[in-house]
């Protein structure tokens, strides 16, 4: 009795030190958690940057090249469901996914950065008469039958325009949609933009069912997916799963999809992901965290990512006082020069994440050669700062939203500063705060951020840099915005042509990034991607260039 | 009019103060928070004009004692507003969702009941046995662990290596009751085990100083049989106390469920609270808030009313006659 009273003491202990273990490990809280190993192994790392990767270098796919079988079904996770489903409603990453069957864009991107027509044929831009002019496809219809023509294709823009949450994103400049004939619509202009090929290739060119919604109404709409797209809702269990089946009257029957289903389930929580794909109950999970795409990697599962849409960490400078160190650019050059990024992607990034120093990722049509990527070197910073008259460093202030998974790179963009005497405070503001505060309530300092872009970075980057005090403009009291390189950014805008956009593009971006360095971009991460098993075979489904996915081009390997 | 319906009449008007404090907590709380809430809710993104629109929806825009108005009147016609995340009215949000919780909760919570009084009664009649060791190391250490742990353990154990229960998902016992069965035997587990410990932890305290009671020697001077003496005499006196531990778990339980509910991807309150606090949906946490209150209050009116009915010296020192 002695002798089992001491084994179950023993037995005891065990549990509860384990237990506290445990306890200890994990979690999230409200305020930010000290630094990881990996940030600490980024703070030491001095070696040479290496040259910058092509944020469109994925895994291998252990399916190219296999054949794909007609018919099977595949399930996809993501960690969260889907609120809107209008075709017009639709802004998020988890919302293209869920809705990219059903719906279809009027356009979609070409690698090199223009469109082609998918819905519509054509896109014809007439500066002189700030219009632009659609010409549709004269054979489309919606899974309900009814025609994709010009009547319903003005309804829905229209529609955006009035109901969209991100209308002014889209169609701020647009006056009017007019219908020219029974395919061919004109959207009037009050002012010109270059940026319309890319909304009508996004959700702004989602087209829904006006039959639809003139026979159930807009609530109805609200909750029923009507689209043109290969495959139709069958059924949805909120906030748990969707299953989307073949669309029997999709209108391009040589793009039918492979798949005779698929199914969309939401797992919120990654480590269950990860036995879900083990066990076989999904196929694939859809934008994991850096940790997470790197732990299933290495175990040998396949990556497919979207070429079109990445995620940025950057900082912004702002000084709206005029003492401030950061209203000199040797001063923000510095603090570009003192950060090693290459080493941040290497170790918070687990190497998957890339660096390029700008807004567009390397192998974006929008990234633009020779910029200066301000590669790691203290002494080149040290220098700077002493040209700009702060020898022994300044103190400033990082602000960011308080998001677990930006505590890591505020730490040790921290310590990186340190290294040139700039003494950092580092400022986390809660989540539903963060929105006024970049806005309106920054005085000076850096922000610290991460954003999602696609196709449409000079709309963003305008509306970063050259809006003040206007609608979502960022930094309203201490933006810098040096007159060329706003004109710069007005003239990529407002441009008559690609080439012209894309000259005034470059321009805009060498004085941004390069000489005024008024943003540094840290790292990108791909902004759409699925972790699969072996199954899936991707010939175009989210490895394509438009920041939609195209479910006709997925399939089970034979 | 006799004390014990003078009792549950008492215990009913005191509870309903409450669940109406419990409304203007769960309505004041949310418009402390700093911040835009509806930015946050439809997204930093979203033009102004859309987050002008959603506000002047949701009532945000009127002063707060007209918000207030509004939405006790909206309460009182079962009308609990808008989810402007989750694109849908709360009242439907939740009955898809309770159903779901409860077909997890309740047995869980039976389970801890049932188990719960066997091994504390088994532990306290076997005082210092090997059984008493084990189940006491059991109930230690169940407190000790992360339920979210365990749940990660049971998952890759039974689900990914061996293949014997599903990880993820759940079906309606009314869909396929075999489905529900396999679905639900790890989240039921997970959630039972620590109101189950401490429902033990309790019975075996309890049974222990009811055994050493004068009235139970006496029983066994007469020559009453051990099992009897156990179960008819120290048991039922030894539950008295052992009702209160009963209705505490019940935010154990709920607590639980929302872990549970998360690791293996089922759609009940449990996620929906933690979902709605990631997207700071703050009409749904107002909603959650009022009905997490009145759960628990109507649990602890429960307990009060068997209380009363078990133990006439409760109702009668409570004011009855």
């Amino acid at each position: 009795m002695r002798k089992s009273k001491k084994w179950l003491s023993v037995l005891t202990a065990v549990v509860l030190a384990g237990s506290a273990l445990a306890g200890c490990s994990g979690g999230g809280s409200s305020q930010p958690a000290q630094s990881s190993p990996a940030a600490e192994d980024a703070a030491e790392k001095t070696e040479e940057a290496e040259a910058p990767r092509d944020i469109l270098e994925t895994q291998a796919a252990a399916t190219k090249g296999q054949e794909i079988m007609e018919g099977g079904s595949v399930t996809i996770a993501c960690s969260t469901d889907c609120s809107n489903v209008a075709a017009w409603r639709v802004r998020s990453p988890y919302e293209r996914l869920n809705w990219s069957g059903i719906y279809e864009p009027l356009f979609r991107m070409n690698d090199d950065g223009t469109v082609k027509g998918h819905l519509a044929t054509s896109l014809d831009a007439d500066y002189d008469n700030l219009t632009y002019t659609i010409h549709l496809r004269e054979d489309v219809n919606f899974s309900d039958n009814s025609p994709l023509d010009a009547d319903v294709v003005v309804w829905n823009l229209e529609n955006f325009k009035e109901n969209s949450q991100s209308s002014a994103t889209h169609f701020s400049k647009v006056e009017s949609f007019e219908k020219v004939d029974d395919y061919t619509v004109a959207i009037h202009l009050a002012e010109w933009t270059s940026q319309m090929p890319f909304s009508l290739a996004d959700v702004a060119g989602l087209m829904y069912s006006k039959k639809a919604f003139d026979e159930n109404g807009y609530d109805w709409c609200m909750e029923n997916p009507v689209g043109t797209g290969p495959y139709v809702l069958d059924q949805w269990v909120k906030d748990e799963y969707k299953t989307l089946v073949r669309n029997e009257n999709y209108w391009n029957r040589d793009a039918m999809g492979h798949l005779d289903s698929y199914t969309i389930r939401v797992v919120a929580d990654q480590t269950a992901a990860e036995n879900a794909l083990k066990a076989g109950e999904i196929d694939g999970y859809y934008n994991g965290n850096t940790m997470f795409e790197n732990t299933m990697l290495a175990q040998g599962y396949q990556e497919f990512s979207n070429t079109a849409r990445y995620n940025a960490y950057f900082i912004v400078f702002a000084s709206g006082v005029e003492s401030s160190p950061l209203n000199d650019a040797k001063v923000r050059q510095a603090i570009a020069y003192a950060i090693d990024a290459q080493a941040i992607c290497d170790s918070l990034g687990f190497g998957i994440d890339t660096f390029s120093g700008q807004y567009a990722a390397l192998g974006s049509p929008f990234y633009v050669d020779g910029i200066n990527n301000y590669e790691y070197n203290v002494e080149k910073a040290k220098e700077l700062l002493a040209e700009a008259g702060y020898p022994d460093g300044f103190s400033t202030t990082i602000y960011t939203g308080n998001e677990m998974h930006v505590n890591d790179y505020m730490v040790v963009l921290q310590s990186y500063l340190k290294d040139i005497g700039i003494d950092v405070k580092l400022e986390y503001a809660d989540n539903a705060e963060w929105s006024g505060t970049i806005m309106y309530e920054i005085p000076e300092g850096m922000i610290f951020m991460s954003h999602g872009f696609d196709n449409n970075i000079i709309n963003q980057a305008y509306s970063n840099f050259a809006l003040q005090n206007e609608g979502n403009g960022m930094l309203n009291k201490c933006k810098i915005v040096p007159d060329d390189m706003k004109a710069a950014l007005d003239g990529a805008m407002s441009a008559p042509d690609t080439d012209t956009m894309m000259a005034e593009w470059r321009t805009a971006a060498r004085l941004l990034f390069d000489d005024y360095c008024l943003a540094y971009t840290i790292a990108h991460t791909k902004g759409s991607r699925v972790l699969c098993n072996d199954r899936i075979v991707d010939e175009g489904w989210i490895t394509t260039p438009c920041n939609y996915m195209n479910f006709s081009n997925i399939g089970v390997c034979k | 009019m006799n004390s014990l319906t003078r009792y549950i009449i008492k215990r009913i008007l005191i509870s309903l103060l409450v669940i109406v404090l419990a409304g203007v907590f769960a309505f004041c709380v949310i418009r402390f928070v700093p911040g835009d809430p509806i930015r946050a809710m439809i997204g930093s993104d979203a033009d102004e004009a859309a987050v002008e629109a959603a506000r002047r929806s949701l009532n945000l825009d009127k002063p707060i004692l007209t918000q207030m108005q509004l939405w006790f009147g909206n309460l009182l016609k079962g009308n609990l507003g808008r989810s402007l995340v989750l694109n849908d009215s709360i009242n439907n949000i939740f009955a898809a969702r309770i159903p779901t919780t409860l077909s997890l909760s309740i047995p869980a919570f039976t389970i801890a009941i049932i188990f719960g009084i066997f091994f504390g009664t088994v532990c306290a009649t076997h005082r210092g046995s090997m059984i008493d060791q084990i189940l006491t190391v059991y109930i230690a250490g169940t407190n000790g662990v992360p339920i979210f742990w365990l749940a990660i353990l049971m998952m890759n154990f039974f689900g990914t290596r061996l293949g014997w229960l599903p990880v993820l998902g759940y079906v309606k016992p009314s869909e396929d009751l075999g489905q529900w069965f396999l679905h639900a035997v790890m989240p039921v587990a997970l959630i039972s085990l620590q109101p189950l410990a401490a429902v033990a932890r309790q019975v075996r305290t309890n049974m222990l100083e009811v055994i050493g009671q004068d009235y139970i020697r006496t029983a066994r001077a007469y020559g009453v049989s051990e099992t009897r003496i156990k179960y008819e005499y120290a048991l039922r006196n030894a539950l008295i106390p052992v009702i209160t531990v009963v209705a505490l778990q019940v935010p154990t339980i709920i607590g639980g469920s929302m872990l549970i509910e998360v690791c293996f991807s089922i759609a009940g309150m449990g996620r929906l609270i933690m979902t709605s606090v990631s997207n700071t949906d703050y009409l749904v946490i107002q909603a959650l808030v009022l009905f997490i209150s009145v759960v628990v209050v109507l649990c602890n009116l429960l307990l009060d009313i068997v209380y009363g009915l078990i133990d006439p010296r409760i109702r009668l020192s409570s004011g009855g006659k």
